[in-house]
């Protein structure tokens, strides 16, 4: 405490009487990184603003201007500009998100595609399977009911009574 | 010194606001009428008198910190003026419901501190960032304005011991030397200086403590 004393006593000199030397590296650390001295430091200063306003160099107004004159006018980010990145950013969202639906529903689909052709080179031709004598004399339905190929039928979406295989083994109306 | 007033409303058009600002610094009453947040405003709509004026209201202060800091009248002056070509630069990053004398202050404090580390390599001093935190500018005697916080000062000052209260006067309302005050009191000049840097304390603790309890 009291050596932070000390360090402000020595900066509060620099108040009194004008100074004819920098700040030593320990004061020039001290108040980059004590908070509450620089803090202390700060309002000391500012009192003194106050109480005892020092007159700046003659001249040193028209130089600051001088050199400030060829800056470009510093501008400040509007709500316009702000509203503007908001709709490019919708903008983009929402095209990431109809491609990303997009792409789910071109899948989806393949995916279908894919399992029925499967289904369709799974499915036997009963026809074959049916010894000769047999094919003439049975009705195709008799031999199919409740077989894997029917069910295949109906899961790729033809009713079973509508078959093409049923429609061909029904027998004639008389 | 109008420093903490909110900026009032300007107008879009920079030759209207160039206009303005050009009557009112014509009559002399600008730092009556358009506080440095309005001023700030009228900069960054591309009047630049706005700017030459904040420079004439604060070159004093900023070139006696900059002379704190560096120990001499030409590097300070050239210290005072990269001080407000930074602040120009950082313009549009102040924000106008705070008080601009500190951010200003600020940027010119770390500024000569910078070029003081920078010129120290040997010490191995790490830089501070240039531009100001909420932090700098948050304690009640920033906040205030020059005229509010003279006003203060002198009403605090009045709660000093005798002694303590008569090297203040002496000091300031007289503009005395330590030397001048030594003398008169006879006393050593060290014993003033310590006299008036307690003092100093003591007033600062005086209005802290009075902002806290209201």
């Amino acid at each position: 405490m009291n050596a932070k004393n000390d360090h402000l006593d020595r900066l509060q000199s620099r108040l009194d009487r004008e100074p004819s030397a920098p700040l030593s590296d320990e004061e020039l650390v001290l108040l980059r990184d004590e908070i509450e001295l620089a803090a202390q430091w700060d309002d000391l200063e500012r009192m003194e603003d106050a109480l005892r306003p020092t007159d700046a160099p003659e001249g040193l107004h028209d130089r600051i201007v001088a050199r400030v004159a060829h800056e470009p006018i510093p501008t400040r980010p509007t709500h316009r500009s702000a509203s503007r990145s908001f709709a490019r950013f919708a903008l983009v969202a929402a095209a990431i998100l109809a491609v990303t639906v997009a792409g789910f529903h071109y899948e989806e689909e393949q995916s279908r595609r894919r399992e029925g052709a499967a289904i369709l080179a799974s499915l036997p031709m009963p026809s074959l399977a049916l010894p000769e004598s047999q094919l003439t004399s049975t009705p195709i339905t008799e031999v199919q009911a409740g077989t894997q190929p029917i069910r295949a039928f109906a899961k790729l979406g033809f009713k079973t009574a509508a078959s093409p295989l049923r429609l061909m083994s029904e027998p004639e109306a008389e | 010194m109008t420093s903490s007033a909110k900026p009032t409303a300007v107008s879009s058009s920079p030759h209207a606001v160039e206009r303005s600002t050009a009557v009112a610094l014509a009559r002399n009453d600008s730092s009556h009428s358009i506080s440095d947040a309005e001023l700030v405003e009228r900069t960054l709509a591309g009047n630049r008198d706005a700017f030459s004026e904040i420079v004439r209201r604060h070159e004093g202060a900023i070139f006696a910190r900059c002379l704190r800091i560096c120990g001499n009248r030409e590097d300070a002056e050239d210290l005072t003026q990269d001080a407000f070509l930074r602040a120009f630069r950082a313009l549009a990053t102040y924000q106008p419901n705070r008080p601009f004398a500190p951010w200003l202050t600020t940027i010119a404090r770390n500024a000569a501190l910078n070029a003081l580390a920078r010129r120290r390599q040997h010490a191995r001093i790490d830089e501070i960032a240039a531009e100001p935190v909420a932090r700098d500018q948050d304690g009640p005697l920033q906040r205030a304005t020059l005229s509010e916080l003279k006003a203060q000062l002198q009403e605090a000052a009045a709660q000093l011991p005798p002694e303590a209260a008569e090297v203040f006067r002496q000091r300031y309302d007289e503009d005395l030397s330590l030397a001048q005050i030594a003398e008169s009191s006879g006393k050593s000049e060290n014993s003033i200086a310590v006299i008036l840097h307690r003092a100093r304390l003591e007033i600062r603790r005086i209005i802290l403590e009075r902002k806290r309890s209201r």
